[in-house]
């Protein structure tokens, strides 16, 4: 086994310490940001559960003052095309060992060169989110510096889980497939492929 | 000292023997012992959240069990909760039990799996043959309830399928009962050797810190001595009424995550049988609209299970209508499998690559989904 | 170093010797039969395998077509039969089952038969039919039998029965 007299020893002790979890409800969370960050509201959903819309120029400070409360597992991050409203939603989850509660944080950014300031300082968890955010449907995040190739290999089109990028004619156009029962798909397909 | 040895650079996949699953690793090797690790995942990306879109509700059940191959239940299960909260469903007491009892029976078996794989890594070959001999009798459990061995397509929004036949109960307690004599065998084999000490006493170990701040997530989490469980922080199916331990260990290494599977093996075989004799008479599913005209209202909503690997979530998000909007596939390996590898595997010999990978039960399709 | 630990390590592993004593795990398929832990044989009857249509029942709805999530089932016109019957593509299916649970007709059925072995693709585009179930209630206890439907290229279809490649024993 490993001695402990590497120089990769200082990364063993970052590693050291006992957890404790805090236990604050979720609206005095929510309250606390709100006093902090103006702008910002919150409003208690039908599942119990509480779900704040900051601007998305605060998300930073939003992010450490919920990890202050006590709030430090980053369970996902989610991006959401909203192609009709022309901007993207960023739905941040955070969870609370100690309150035992979920919290949604959203925000928006707008279609047209998305990009929104990074979270990894605060948490650590995010940043293959954001690796992943970035490949998928191309919002930038400065202060990210992982931001490298994640899945998709050789690949030059547009952001793929985009609304506009159209996969079934991707499909058809790439590779010769017959569609056998073409009123079990979405309505804009297209006579020119199938059936 | 490292900078004496020779430095080369492997890719260490996606095809191995010790790999579980399609997954590479780009390592940098300063002698024997890994400088940098950095991975390679996109070998099973089946582009899964793009064709939820274009599903139904219903049709997207069939899908989703092929997520994750171990422990395939409980993406029907997260997906069906999600859909059931935005709807406003109420499940009934007998579907509750029955997927209790299919959930529970998954996690043997995948843990059973991932006993095996960490047996295999180790050179120690009889573990994966007698644990996936035992994985096929709860495979023909499964398919004399749901008619297919490894994906169920059972569980769906409103209930469950069908019910289960008569002598059903009687046959999982004769497979509880086989599984419950082979586990003291498989500790005497296994944990009672040296070899075992060895090689898994203080490899790659982390604190309650370090892990919450970098996501880790389930048997890892418990290792370190944190006793949270989602079955009891937000208990779904039937848990609230059935009395189990969560399982912890305090040294937070590859030997106390071994071994906290291994208990919650027993556990689990304690919670079936609980829920087998408990389980109540009603109906099956609850009433919901014709499969063809499935609608949604508007809404959004994250369910999370307790699956074998960690936390797995599924965030779905309806616009009203036949398909849903998005969904967002949130897998414990996620952050198990390329953030906290990164960060663990400098410092190690080649040798025990596979081996933390083995024991943090990394499983890669939830990876790339 | 403790005796009695080094006695005990090197007496324990004969404990193995046990393990000579008991049957082999392995089940050799199709030589034996596969049976669950109380000995009852597999696969059951809802196990979801190949597919079989009652043609005097099917009424040509669709709905099979329609609710198929991997887009496997085509509504085919057959020359001399007056309603489109479906056509399932092997490479597609996935075996979920909702066809059968779908059909308003009870006559599209997934039967118990998991075996089925040719050496072209086009055997595994077929036409689900009836003369399955009538094989399957007489000759259940044996898994290998193999039965299928083509369509000819005059689009009639044609039956064919019995394995070619193992026999059917008495």
């Amino acid at each position: 086994m490993v001695e402990d007299s590497y120089d990769l020893t200082k990364r063993k002790d970052e590693r050291s310490g006992e957890y404790v979890p805090e236990d604050i409800p979720a609206e005095r969370a929510a309250d606390e940001v709100l006093k902090k960050v103006p702008g910002a509201e919150s409003r208690k959903r039908k599942d119990g559960r509480v779900e704040l819309n900051v601007p998305s120029t605060s998300i930073g400070s939003v992010m450490s003052e919920f990890k202050r409360m006590g709030y430090d597992h980053f369970v996902a991050l989610t991006c959401i095309d909203l192609i009709k409203e022309d901007m993207f939603e960023m739905v941040y989850h955070l969870w609370s060992y100690g309150a035992r509660t979920h919290v949604y944080v959203k925000t928006n950014i707008p279609r047209e060169d998305p990009s929104i300031e990074s979270v990894v300082e605060v948490f650590r968890t995010a940043v293959t989110y954001e690796r992943e955010i970035k490949e998928m449907f191309g919002v930038d995040f400065p202060g990210n510096q992982r931001l490298t190739q994640f899945i998709l290999e050789d690949w030059e089109g547009p952001p793929p889980m985009r609304k506009d990028f159209d996969s079934i004619r991707y499909v058809q156009d790439k590779f010769d497939i017959k569609v056998r029962n073409p009123k079990g798909l979405p309505p804009k397909w297209t006579k020119e492929g199938g059936k | 000292m490292m900078d004496d040895f020779k430095v080369t650079e492997i890719i260490f996949g996606p095809q191995h023997p010790g790999i579980h699953g399609n997954f590479g690793t780009r390592l940098e090797l300063r002698g024997d012992l890994v400088y940098r690790a950095r991975m390679v995942p996109g070998y099973l990306h089946r582009a899964f959240e793009k064709l939820m879109e274009q599903r139904t509700w219903m049709q997207n059940v069939a899908i989703v069990p092929r997520i994750c191959v171990p422990d395939p239940d409980v993406n029907e299960m997260a997906y069906s909760m999600a859909v059931e909260n935005i709807m406003g469903l109420e499940v009934p007491d007998r579907a509750n039990y029955i997927r209790t009892i299919i959930l529970e029976l998954s996690r043997i078996s995948a843990h059973l799996m991932g006993l095996g794989g960490i047996g295999g890594a180790i050179g120690l070959y009889t573990l994966p043959m007698w644990t996936n001999g035992d994985r096929d009798y709860i495979l023909d459990l499964f398919e004399e309830l749901t008619g297919g061995r490894v994906y169920h397509i059972f569980i769906w929004p409103g209930g469950v399928r069908w019910d289960i036949p008569d002598n059903w109960p009687r046959k999982v307690n004769k497979v509880l009962d086989h599984i419950e004599a082979r586990l003291p065998e498989y500790y005497s084999l296994f944990f009672e050797s040296k070899v075992t000490d060895a090689r898994l006493k203080g490899l790659a170990r982390f604190d309650s810190r370090w892990a919450v701040d970098h996501g880790v997530t389930g048997p890892n989490l418990r290792a370190t001595g944190l006793e949270v469980d989602i079955r009891r922080m937000e208990p779904y199916a039937a848990y609230e009424d059935i009395d189990f331990k969560v399982i912890t260990r305090k040294e937070g290494d590859g030997l106390a995550r071994t071994l906290v599977r291994w208990y919650e093996v027993r556990e689990s075989i304690r919670i079936i049988r609980q829920a087998v004799e408990d389980m109540p008479s009603g109906e099956i599913r609850a009433k919901t609209p014709p499969p063809l005209a499935f609608m949604v209202p508007p809404g959004d909503h994250f369910a999370r299970v307790e699956s074998s690997k960690g936390e797995y979530g599924y965030y779905v998000v309806s616009k009203g209508g036949k398909f849903p909007y998005r969904v967002h596939v949130r897998g414990p390996s996620f952050t198990h499998g390329i953030d906290v590898l990164e960060q663990i595997l400098p410092g190690n010999e080649i040798s025990d690559v596979a081996l933390i990978t083995g024991t943090l039960d990394v499983c890669p399709p939830d990876i790339d989904r | 170093m403790n005796m009695s630990n080094v006695v005990k390590r090197t007496v324990r592993p004969f404990r193995a010797l046990k393990f000579l004593g008991r049957k082999p795990h392995t089940v050799r398929i199709p030589h034996e039969q596969h049976n669950d832990i109380e000995g009852d044989p597999l696969p059951t009857e809802r196990y979801r395998g190949v597919h079989v249509n009652n043609w005097d029942e099917c009424i040509s709805c669709g709905l099979c077509a329609m609710v198929c999530p991997c887009d496997a089932i085509e509504m085919v016109q057959i020359e001399g039969e007056a309603k489109v019957r479906p056509e399932v593509s092997y490479g597609r299916c996935c075996f979920c089952g909702f066809c059968e649970d779908v059909c308003p007709k009870d006559s599209l059925h997934l039967t118990s038969n998991h075996t089925m072995l040719d050496t072209s693709y086009d055997t595994f585009v077929f036409l689900p039919t009836p003369m399955l179930r009538e094989f399957e209630k007489e000759y259940r206890v044996e898994p290998a039998l193999l039965c299928r439907a083509r369509k000819k290229d005059d689009g009639k279809a044609e039956i064919i029965v019995g394995d070619p490649y193992r026999k059917v024993t008495e």
